[in-house]
């Protein structure tokens, strides 16, 4: 029974790290209509910028997250400005080699500004859990589960709550209809993507005393994410956090049961599985993603 | 759905795939086949050879790219074994003609095959650093008819198939075999077991590197006393979490861990055994990640006890137990690196004595720089490993040989990280230091040995 546990408890937080990242994706491709395969170098630049102001300054990641969210969120900005705004309505293929192109112009940038050396960030807390009876749970993880889940559920409220977020999601919807109601759906854009971009960033930055930060290390982390975006819906903050925490879940139970190289099988097998099942995703609505207005 | 949802669907479809196909694990030597029909080459003999050419070396390393940091050092000492037989002369007078290579991937390394023979005129390449790369171009020059010397790079492969390879460095399926004779021979005794009684756990990366270590790991435990718990392969570009397997560990009561890693895996895999308090008596990492100060260094005092199994360097050696003449050319060496600006790494000094042993005992007994005669004139080779920097001698296994042109006399040693530094402990005739933490101390002591510190700072 402890056993069972501790696999619960290990593969949903090892899903909470993934929440944020796919939530950002999953905002990036609702509104602006996306694929944004940068998005994990802006985790990898939130992770070399908690590193190194560690290393330089010995601050602790949790402190530095405040300081890398506004600087990644003003990178997403300028990304928006210099090339994602240029093309929105351009064919599919454009975006994709304008995203894919940023991500090997980040990954290149990072090789030849912090090398291709691993770093990693060693706190107090480092290698400590908390027991739960015999279930260990371990404090970084924990704190990294907390706030990503605790950061996705607030931009769902943002989006939901407030007159921006309506902002965000009647874009979403329909753009020249948006457009047609007065909101400024450039400025919709620029936001959407510097705030998603920037929860890549927290999420390194949360990340960092769990991971080792190399310059390829957004890539291993966003082709899970992606396959998260698609399981939960494409568009849907609430289904990219349920469906990130049930592939932590799987990773881990199939992991134990059957070995570790089958846990990435078995994820993709569910994403197939939904596909045909359910094509819009396990909680995104049907067809919504159609009212492009493009 | 729209079109860039299909697209983004294609995307995630092509991926699933790929990993159902690299679950499959193809066959390299499949993969990379040397009578590849598309791949004719031109025909070497239609340009009669001048036996007055200077000779050309052709150097191919990544020097751009994830592993260029350490691909570079061994291409320094590549450059620098050439510089040093130059200064004495060369061949028969005439200095060695030295050119480079940029080789980041496996494709790039077999373009850069083609460069080097076809556009330099190269007459010998040497390589490579990372074994996936050394896997593609050491076909690709074999189908030019170029000679291959392998400097850095471990993968079994490279040596079980080509016929125009000489590797001077160790292969990867001597570290597997090598780990499990630790295991019964120096652990066991260590931890005060019998063989008989020891659970082995065996968790690898699935890239060439990993697989062709684990592979001989795994045949060498078929015939070993120790039983075999655990056999877990991982992709260390995408693995986040190691709990399932660390749970598997601890629930076979594993006495002690073969673990081929990168370093970020490596680091992750000592952390969350911490953190999920699982105790592992004893591990054994393969080359890869756990040779790295950057593996170390993170983990702190959670690293002391740990083994790694590598080739030695002229660092983890006693250097005093070299002859007087491999001590003289130690000096050189490092002279000459120093006045190039090159730092001295592990690499480095792989490089640079197996290509000192190419032109100083191969090239000069060889009628000409063709593979048979080359091969012909590496059988002559019986350097000593007290003759050598490395401390591993020098003598290449015959056409005859399961593993031709391989260097027989390339054996690992066991280091273990003490104080963030690796020291040899096995076998003994190396070893410059005691054993340490056997077994490693369970969490909870090492807990109460580091709560001072922290409150120290």
């Amino acid at each position: 029974m402890d056993l069972a546990l501790q696999i619960i408890a290990s593969g949903l937080l090892t899903g909470g790290i993934y929440a944020l990242l796919a939530v950002g994706l999953t905002l990036i491709f609702g509104v602006l209509r996306v694929v944004n395969f940068a998005h994990g170098e802006f985790m990898m630049l939130g992770m070399y910028g908690a590193f190194w102001m560690w290393a330089l300054w010995d601050i602790d990641p949790y402190l530095s997250v405040f300081a890398v969210v506004p600087a990644i969120f003003g990178l997403g900005l300028l990304t928006d400005r210099l090339i994602i705004k240029r093309t929105i309505g351009a064919p599919e293929v454009t975006v994709v080699f304008a995203t894919l192109g940023l991500s090997i112009l980040l990954q290149n940038a990072a090789l030849t500004v912090f090398s291709a050396d691993t770093r990693s960030v060693t706190t107090g807390y480092t290698g400590t859990a908390l027991s739960f009876g015999e279930v260990r749970v371990s404090i970084p993880m924990l704190i990294s589960f907390v706030v990503a889940i605790g950061l996705a559920l607030a931009l769902w409220a943002f989006l939901s709550r407030t007159r921006f977020g309506k902002a965000i999601q009647a874009t979403a919807q329909n753009r020249d209809a948006a457009a047609l109601m007065g909101i400024n759906v450039q400025r919709v854009y620029m936001m959407t993507y510097a705030i998603a971009v920037a929860g890549a960033g927290a999420m390194g930055a949360i990340a960092a005393p769990v991971f080792s930060v190399y310059p390829r290390v957004g890539l291993s982390f966003v082709i899970t994410a992606f396959v998260i975006v698609v399981l939960g819906g494409l568009g849907s903050v609430l289904g990219a956090v349920i469906a990130a925490l049930l592939v932590g879940l799987v990773q881990s139970v199939v992991g134990f049961l059957v070995g570790a190289a089958w846990a990435e099988i078995a994820y993709f097998v569910l994403f197939i599985a939904v596909l045909v099942l359910r094509p819009q995703g396990l909680f995104g609505r049907r067809g919504a993603e159609v009212y492009q207005g493009a | 759905m729209n079109k860039t949802s299909r697209l983004l669907v294609l995307v995630l479809l092509l991926a699933a795939f790929a990993v159902l196909v690299a679950a499959c694990e193809v066959d390299e030597d499949e993969a990379a086949d040397p009578e590849d029909p598309e791949e004719e080459p031109d025909d070497p003999e239609e340009e009669p050879e001048d036996p007055d050419d200077q000779v050309r070396i052709g150097a191919m390393f990544p020097q751009t790219g994830d592993l260029a940091f350490e691909a570079t050092e061994a291409l320094e000492g590549v450059e620098t074994a050439v510089e040093m037989y130059n200064e004495d002369g060369g061949l028969d007078g005439t200095p060695v003609d030295f050119v480079d290579a940029d080789a980041p991937d496996p494709e790039a390394g077999t373009s850069a095959v083609r460069q080097l023979v076809e556009e330099d005129e190269v007459d010998v390449i040497v390589g490579t650093y990372a074994s996936a790369i050394a896997s593609a171009a050491v076909p690709a020059a074999q189908r030019l008819d170029t000679p291959y010397l392998e400097t850095t790079a471990f993968a079994a492969s490279i040596t079980e198939g080509p016929e125009n390879v000489l590797r001077t460095t160790i292969s990867s399926s001597d570290l597997g075999a090598y780990s499990v004779e630790f295991i019964e021979t120096g652990l066991a005794d260590e931890l005060g077991e019998s063989p008989e009684d020891m659970n082995v756990a065996m968790v690898y990366t699935d890239d060439e590197f990993g697989t062709s270590i684990a592979d001989a790991a795994l045949e060498a435990m078929e015939d070993s006393p120790a039983e075999l718990v655990v056999e877990e392969s991982y992709d260390a570009g995408t693995i986040s979490d190691f709990s399932s397997t660390l749970l598997q560990i601890d629930e076979e009561d594993t006495d002690v861990v073969i673990h081929v890693s990168q370093i970020s895996d490596g680091i992750l895999f000592w952390r969350q055994a911490q953190e999920l308090d699982i105790d592992i008596p004893a591990a054994v990492g393969a080359g890869g990640g756990y040779g790295q100060t950057d593996f170390a260094e993170p983990l702190g005092d959670a690293a002391d006890g740990i083994f790694n199994i590598v080739p030695p360097t002229p660092g983890s050696i006693d250097t005093e137990a070299l002859t007087d003449d491999a001590q003289e050319l130690l000096a050189r060496y490092e002279d000459t690196l120093e006045e190039q600006g090159y730092d001295q790494g592990v690499y480095t000094d792989w490089g640079f004595m197996g290509t000192w042993v190419f032109l100083n005992e191969i090239l000069p007994n060889a009628e000409s720089t063709s593979i048979d005669d080359l091969m012909e004139a590496a059988q002559q080779v019986d350097v000593a490993p007290e003759d050598s920097i490395t401390g591993f001698g020098f003598e290449f296994a015959g056409p005859d040989h399961e593993t031709p042109g391989q260097n027989l006399r390339a054996e690992p040693v066991v280091q273990q990280w003490q104080d963030v530094d690796l020291q040899v402990v096995f076998p003994e005739e190396f070893a410059v230091a005691d054993y340490l933490n056997v077994p490693l101390p369970d969490w909870e002591e090492r807990d109460e040995i580091e709560e001072p510190d922290e409150d120290d700072e």
